[in-house]
């Protein structure tokens, strides 16, 4: 081992200097490390990940909003944009990719054309198109798809207005509106990776927090009925020429709301039966004549003058379509005489008067599950003039909601209790688990059930030979009301007429109740003529849905009791007055003189055979008990007119 | 010998580095591929459902009242019953 030779020692002081410097860049260059990496290293770590990552924001899906049968109302489906950057479409496959793209996507010559230009930058695809469209595109250089999520309406002018819509993806009216936080569920995370150039690269992405759907709203709808009620609606505002009308179907037992049409001016996502109130005119008679036999101002057996069609009263002038004598109140209500029943109503104090509108629920939003009802008008008694107790009386100087009036309908039809209505049946989280369901519930038992029978009947003879025969159904009897008032715009009295019918059915135990009104229907305006067809269009179609919200054993019941010649046993509101007509439909005889058609003989025919038969002559059929047909009453080969009614009588099988 | 456990020593520092790094290469490419095969299946999940909703549609038209009373009337002749053509038939056999 040879000794390691020293170096000269020349220089030193510049060595040294040397070695210094080299000693201070590397102190400066560590500090600046350290600077940039220890104390300002979360700022550029935030800079960096801005420029390589970016947070996104994933939607969450909408939840759905079903009908009573779980049938899709709305819901949410995922779509994509295509977006198409000819340039970056490689020259090799550019002929065939444009044409998978003009078949995939439906593309016009002219797009197609731009596709095959290098020199076109960008050119957008018109619509919105399916995850399977989308996969079939995936993955081909130079088609950007761009993902979101399209709310769907399937049947897109049904219910659209209980529905509402969206807008700027958040639910505006409606069902959209009112449940937004329920149906809009929880927006996900997901970080993207980005290339030098900020764009992002394909299958790096990292979900963060995955979203979450937003729960569904099943509602009283029936999808069925609403169709049933959206068809009969705009049949008869084309063949009335009517601007517009409200149908509504509810069940008087529970409060739901079976169907809800809204139509103004030929737009289907009006809501006017919820928030648009109008003057009732006779269909809110009944609610006074309520009042008058609550408090015992009279019975109706009671009579009072009909003053001949004109009645100069305490303020205003009341006239009659038809001049009547002396009249009773039943009498009064089912020929709707405005004179006979304001007369009555003078003996109810005001208060009174206005409690029993008030007890309806007129005047105060009925609570349905959608926002922007309207609470309609009833004023207090210490603003009323001098006019108003007669004007209240007939349904005018009062504005009610459609919804409100079939609410106060179903009452009646439910032994005087009113109900809460119900639009919303059940909530549902994302996972389908039922997180509420609503309960019928009873607001306040505003008559007694013997009274809401008694003026039960006297609707019923409305149908049967007053103001609403157009309404009257051949198997089942029907109780109803028509009422026909003055249009109104925003600053008073408009040209025309509201038309309405109100009615409910079966009477012996109500399934529905229907309300119908029209708005300025043209020639005929009188809601008996008008409304009334509509009523009975839609419980026809309903009784020949496959499932409807009824109970259709209860119905058979009642087709086996029948036939009962009278409205209901019992209705006993005879007229003191003989030239006044009965409001008790006298007993439909079998007349011999009437002759249309002899009674086939259906002896040993299935019942649903003799039915038949019997109907295509025009019959109407009342079958006493499923079995064998054995005979007919009246029997075979009697001479009858069409609309009379034939007994078919079974024998039960195996009884011998 | 000095030099020779030196030499070693670096070598041994520098494999061991290679390995981590090549550890971590690994790593990250399983990740990125684990990643590529989630995308993949969410993308066909998402084509699955797509396909699900757009049958249900399909369905729920098909069994459609209006659909239903058209195809009827048109293939067989059938109409709506008025209230007066129905019958209920309660009770036993109906």
């Amino acid at each position: 081992m040879t000794p390691r030779a020293t170096p000269p020692v020349r220089h030193a002081f510049r060595r040294r200097l040397l070695l210094g410097s080299w000693l201070l860049c590397g102190l400066v260059i560590v500090a600046r490390a350290v600077m940039v990496q220890v104390i300002q290293g979360p700022y550029w770590e935030r800079i960096a990940a801005a420029q390589q990552r970016e947070t996104l924001e994933v939607p969450a899906s909408r939840g759905s909003i079903l009908d009573r049968n779980g049938n899709s109302l709305a819901s949410t489906h995922e779509r994509f944009l295509v977006g198409v950057a000819p340039r970056e479409l490689r020259e090799d496959t550019r002929r065939d990719v444009t044409a998978l793209l003009a078949r995939e996507l439906s593309l016009d010559s002219r797009k197609t054309r731009s596709l095959q230009d290098p020199k076109t930058k960008w050119v957008v695809a018109p619509g919105r198109f399916t995850a399977q469209v989308a996969e079939r595109l995936r993955g081909i250089r130079g088609v950007h798809l761009d993902r979101e999520l399209e709310r769907f309406y399937p049947h897109p002018a049904l219910a659209r207005g209980v529905l509402g819509t969206i807008r700027d993806g958040t639910g505006a009216g409606g069902i959209e509106g009112g449940f937004e936080e329920h149906l809009r569920g929880v927006p996900g995370q997901e970080i993207q990776s980005r290339d030098s150039g900020g764009n992002p690269i394909d299958g790096q992405s990292l979900l963060v927090t995955p979203p979450t759907r937003g729960g569904d709203v099943v509602l009283t709808l029936d999808r069925d009925l609403q169709e049933i009620a959206h068809e009969a609606l705009t049949i008869a505002i084309q063949k009335t020429g009517a601007r517009g009308g409200d149908l509504i179907v509810s069940n008087p037992r529970t409060g739901e709301i079976l169907s809800l049409v809204s139509i103004v001016d030929g737009n289907p996502t009006a809501l006017s039966a919820i928030n648009a109130p109008y003057e009732p005119g006779s269909t809110l008679k009944p609610f006074t004549v309520a009042g008058i036999l609550l408090h015992q101002v009279a019975t109706f057996g009671d009579s009072v003058d009909g003053e001949n069609g004109r009645w100069r009263g305490p303020g205003r002038t009341l006239t009659d379509v038809h001049p009547y004598g002396t009249i009773t109140l039943a009498d009064a209500l089912r020929v709707s005489s405005n004179i006979g029943v304001a007369k009555m109503a003078q003996g109810l104090s005001p208060r009174q008067q206005f409690e029993i509108l008030r007890d309806f629920g007129f005047g105060s939003p009925t609570g349905i599950e959608i926002p922007g009802e309207a609470s309609g008008t009833l004023s207090p008694p210490r603003k009323w003039s001098l006019l108003s107790p007669a004007s209240l009386a007939i349904g005018y100087e009062v504005n009610v909601t459609p919804i409100q009036m079939v609410m106060a309908y179903g009452a009646l039809a439910n032994g005087g209790k009113l109900m809460e209505p119900r639009l919303v049946k059940e909530l549902r989280d994302p996972q389908g688990r039922t997180t509420f369901r609503s309960e019928p519930r009873v607001i306040r038992q505003v008559i007694p059930p013997s009274m809401a029978q008694e003026i039960t009947r006297v609707l019923v003879d409305v149908v049967a030979d007053g103001t609403g025969t157009q309404a009257q159904l051949a198997a089942f009897t029907v109780a109803g009301k028509s009422g026909t008032s003055r249009a109104h715009s925003g600053t008073g009295y408009a040209d025309g007429y509201y038309a309405s019918f109100v009615s409910y059915f079966p009477v012996e135990n109500p399934q529905l109740v229907v309300f119908v009104k029209l708005d300025r229907p043209q020639g005929a305006y009188y809601g008996g003529a008008t409304a009334a067809p509509v009523t009975r269009a839609t419980m026809e179609a309903v009784l020949a849905a496959p499932q409807p919200p009824i109970d259709r054993e209860a119905l058979a019941s009642l087709t086996r009791q029948q036939p009962r010649t009278s409205p209901l046993p019992g209705a006993q509101f005879v007229s003191s007055t003989p030239s006044s007509p009965s409001p008790v439909r006298p007993p439909r005889t079998l007349n011999q003189s009437e002759t249309g058609a002899l009674v086939p003989e259906v002896s040993g025919l299935s019942p649903r055979q003799a039915v038949r038969r019997l109907h295509a002559l025009g019959f109407r059929v009342l079958l006493e008990a499923p079995g064998t047909v054995v005979g007919t009453r009246p029997p075979a080969h009697t001479s009858l007119a069409p609309g009379d009614t034939v007994r078919i009588v079974c024998r039960k099988q195996g009884n011998g | 010998m000095k030099r020779i456990a030196g030499t070693s020593l670096v070598a041994l520092a520098a494999a061991a580095l290679l390995a981590s790094l090549s550890l971590v290469a690994s790593r990250q490419a399983k990740a990125l591929e684990t990643l590529s095969s989630l995308e993949m299946v969410r993308r066909e999940r998402s084509l699955e459902a797509a396909e699900r909703d757009e049958l249900q549609r399909r369905i729920e038209v098909l069994e459609g009242r209006s659909r239903v009373v058209a195809e009827s009337q048109q293939r067989l002749g059938l109409k709506p019953p008025q209230a007066g053509e129905i019958v209920y038939l309660g009770g036993e056999g109906s």
